[in-house]
């Protein structure tokens, strides 16, 4: 049985809020588990402030979220019609270095690389298209 | 979001309960500069109740850890949730902010 789900957020926080709230009808609809929803949830977020964060995207924007359930796996599909951007390029930081040479930011991206298992990224006519693959327990 | 503080043999516990995420960070922020400039004591987070957290969350984590290792006292997490101590462990923050099992063993 394939479930799915298609829905868009605005390019900002109140788009956050909202893919907050529909992680959450996702969760109780498709009956995932706290481990499942937790593990999408951070890929999901991840991925949707990246974009909010390093585009020059403007509120009015949209990002396109697709989702699908099937046999354990789940697929996702963000489009977004900012500036091409692909985050499958971005170098991983050290995770090794001490406190004192840790800066912020540039963990997002390595937390989604941890947790899924395929991530794509294309870029057609004036759309970035991020598809990812993960196994689910 | 729910931030409370209270203190056992010299050591200030934090407990932050809910999720810390892009949406929360900046309540933990606004709590950390009003509460944590200066700290007194050892400061431990209880994070029994923090149901998830997300890059955003580790980076009030790590300016905490630099804000408290600047002063003479001890920054630590307690009673972590095994996916949350996951997201430490793979982004190496358990490297330099201690996680303990209880309270108890976060005095020593």
């Amino acid at each position: 049985m394939i479930m799915t789900k298609k829905f868009c957020i605005a390019s900002s926080m109140d788009g956050m809020n909202e893919l907050r709230l529909q992680m959450e009808y996702i969760a109780s609809a498709w009956s995932l588990s706290k481990r499942q929803l937790f593990e999408i949830d951070l890929v999901l977020e991840e991925l949707c402030m990246n974009f909010i964060e390093h585009t020059e995207s403007v509120e009015s924007d949209n990002i396109e979220i697709e989702l699908a359930l099937e046999n354990s796996t789940v697929y996702i599909t963000i489009l977004d019609k900012g500036p091409e951007f692909d985050p499958t390029k971005v170098a991983a930081p050290d995770v090794c270095l001490p406190q004192h040479q840790r800066k912020a930011g540039g963990l997002g991206l390595y937390l989604v690389k941890h947790y899924i298992d395929k991530i794509s990224y294309k870029r057609f006519h004036d759309t970035n298209i991020l598809s990812i693959v993960k196994k689910t327990e | 979001m729910f931030i409370s503080a209270s203190h056992k043999n010299d050591l200030m516990i934090v407990t932050v309960e809910g999720r810390l995420d892009s949406l929360t960070s900046s309540e933990l922020e606004t709590w950390v500069d009003k509460n944590l400039v200066s700290p007194e004591h050892d400061v431990v987070m209880d994070f029994s109740r923090l149901d998830y957290i997300s890059s955003a969350g580790l980076r009030v984590m790590l300016n905490i850890s630099k804000l408290i290792n600047k002063s003479s006292h001890k920054f630590s997490m307690c009673c972590v949730q095994d996916h949350v101590r996951e997201v430490f462990e793979i982004s190496g923050f358990d490297s330099f902010i201690p996680i303990h099992t209880s309270v108890g063993d976060s005095i020593e």
